[in-house]
């Protein structure tokens, strides 16, 4: 039996196309008429307009069967309540687009009850941005194949809100270190080697909120690692309105998943703070650490990623920004050409230096 | 008159005796403390060595001595080239040959044009292949006759711009030439090629550590234990740095 969900879509009250959130204005804008609307008011509109329409387009059944099978690979479907078209999505899918006509479609039962965030980042960059960063990142590359800018469909950059847990600890190390201080003098007769060891003790506490891991499956962790940091002093409480616009996905990955990792991340910070309270060794290395990590329970937001999937070659590239900072990342196909001759030319220059250096050194 | 002729004869004989032991007393240039050579063996290598003097405009001492008293060789060389004032020009060139009996140390310390004419690895060569055969056998006068003859040759291809030096070994430096520049190659490639994948995971969670706080409960470093190594230093070997220049050894 096909999946029944709702399907939420905010219409603009003059003319009533569809909405989308913009990041810039950080409101709702109607791309046909140009306004602007506070979230507030346009969701005050919809409750009216669904009190007057009691079989409104909440409630919209999918008929068919011959879903079954797919449902059960995680598809599920929709139809528009726009166009009446059938929309199949995966089952994590919050928000996408109708692919008929294109109007933003909000999946509320994958955002409500039990699984609805904690919160949402909003988005502040726009698609432009998002297009001019990738430029960017693709400029002083020398290894960067010549064609592979241009020819990248950078329009096909998405917005998706990607589903994170945000982990709040607090923090504990403990660690033992063997230390060695070398001193070297030197008399008329001999070359002196003095070696000093040392045991080291450390303790250190501190706590730490916010920190992220992405709680979808298909997104690679590297990559969403990468596109930090997130700042979350400007995210707000959750409202579908956000999502308008932009693609959604609900989590399918535990918050008990990503502890390990986080645990691993405030170990390594300690290591690093722990490293300035060294001084005047020659080396240091650590017999024995124990990390403690108390975390509280974790918060499920929804972050701004804009995410480009670009072929070149018959090989999938992917890029991504951070939708609030605008940092982005990515990996760039290596021209192997390219790559032999600077190698070549550089080892022939330095070659031919060296070679000049040791005829003026004899 | 035939008496006044025996008389005139015997005096000129006399005076041309003199005249190398004056030019020694004022400047000798082999001195011979140690006793290995006769008299006769002296005036002959001093002559030999006056003549390099004048013909190459360089200083050639030989010095011989039964022990340094404790004294490093090369700086007893090189303290007595200098308190003697020898050497010729501003620069003082010349060279020195010393032995000292004691550990049958030689010593050769080389000034001003000196060092450009005797290269270490022409001191080493001279020595191995023309000297130190007949020191070890006691050969004293043989050594230092090789010596002095071979010194010609040097100062010889000093002066035509060829000093004997090691050769150029051009399969060493095309090694290193071609190590070093496919090394900066690769570390050039890898340096590019880092900057090309950028989707890579954070170390640490720095940007999400509340300020404030970070506390450092315990600070302690414990003093367990030390020990000292010495190496015996060697001595200087080639007066690098200092204003002469030479090589030593064994016979």
């Amino acid at each position: 039996m096909a999946k029944i969900q709702g399907v939420l879509e905010y219409k603009c009250p003059c003319c009533g196309a569809a909405l989308v959130f913009s990041g810039k204005e950080q409101e709702l804008t109607c791309e046909s008429c140009g306004n602007d609307f506070k979230i507030d008011d346009v969701q005050q509109y919809n409750d009216a307009i669904r009190e007057q329409h009691e079989d409104s387009f909440e409630w919209e059944q999918s008929q068919t069967q011959t879903m079954s099978d797919e449902e059960s690979n995680g598809y599920c479907t929709y139809t528009c309540p726009s166009c009446g078209g059938e929309i199949m999505g995966e089952s994590v899918t919050a928000a996408t687009f109708c692919p008929y006509c294109d109007s933003p479609a909000i999946i509320g039962g994958n955002v409500s009850g039990a699984l609805r965030p904690d919160g949402v980042l909003p988005f502040k960059t726009t698609k432009e941005s998002a297009m001019a960063a990738f430029q960017q990142l693709c400029k002083g590359k020398p290894l960067l194949p010549k064609d592979f800018a241009s020819e990248a469909r950078q329009e096909r950059i998405q917005g998706i809100y990607v589903p994170f847990w945000l982990y709040n600890c607090g923090g504990g190390m403990e660690g033992q270190y063997r230390a060695t201080r070398v001193r070297t003098w030197s008399d008329s007769n001999y070359h002196y080697t003095r070696t000093s060891y040392f045991m080291l003790l450390r303790s250190a506490s501190a706590d730490f909120q916010y920190i992220p891991m992405d709680a979808s499956e298909k997104m690679d962790n590297a990559t969403m690692e990468s596109i930090e940091p997130f700042h979350m002093d400007e995210a707000v409480g959750f409202n579908t309105a956000y999502l308008s616009g932009f693609f959604a996905d609900k989590y399918d990955v535990e918050a008990k998943e990503g502890e390990g990792r986080i645990r691993q991340r405030v170990g390594d910070t300690f290591d690093d703070m722990l490293q300035s309270t060294f001084f005047g060794y020659t080396t240091v290395t650590p017999t024995n650490k124990q990390l403690q990590v108390r975390h509280s329970k974790a918060k499920y937001m929804l972050l701004p990623v804009w995410m480009l999937h670009t072929k070149y070659k018959d090989k999938t590239y992917v890029f991504a920004m951070n939708g609030q900072t605008g940092k982005m990342t990515g990996t760039l196909p290596i021209d192997k050409g390219k790559m032999w001759a600077w190698f070549g030319g550089v080892s022939a220059g330095v070659a031919a230096l060296v070679t000049l250096i040791q005829f003026l050194a004899m | 008159m035939k008496k006044r002729v025996t008389i005139l004869i015997c005096i000129v004989v006399l005076l041309s005796l003199t005249i190398p032991a004056y030019a020694a007393n004022v400047h000798p240039k082999v001195v011979d403390q140690a006793d290995l050579l006769t008299d006769m063996e002296v005036l002959q290598l001093e002559s030999m060595a006056q003549e390099l003097v004048s013909s190459f405009d360089m200083d050639v001492v030989i010095l011989t001595v039964r022990s340094t008293y404790g004294e490093d060789i090369s700086e007893y060389a090189d303290d007595y080239y200098r308190a003697k004032g020898y050497g010729i020009g501003s620069k003082n060139s010349g060279v020195i040959l010393m032995l000292s009996m004691e550990d049958r140390d030689w010593v050769i310390r080389t000034f001003g044009e000196g060092k450009k004419a005797m290269t270490k690895y022409g001191i080493d060569k001279l020595m191995e292949d023309h000297v130190l055969p007949a020191f070890k056998k006691d050969n004293f006068y043989i050594g230092f006759l090789s010596y002095l003859e071979n010194l010609d040759a040097y100062f010889e291809a000093y002066q035509r711009g060829e000093p004997i030096d090691r050769p150029i070994n051009i399969p060493l430096m095309i090694l290193i030439s071609v190590g070093v520049g496919a090394l900066v190659g690769v570390i050039t490639i890898l340096v590019m090629k880092s900057g090309m994948k950028t989707a890579v995971y954070q170390h640490g969670a720095r940007d999400y550590m509340i300020p404030g706080s970070y506390r450092v409960l315990r600070e302690r470093d414990i003093y367990l234990y030390s020990h000292t190594t010495r190496v015996r230093r060697s001595n200087d070997s080639g007066g690098s740095g200092r204003s002469s220049g030479g090589s030593r050894g064994k016979f």
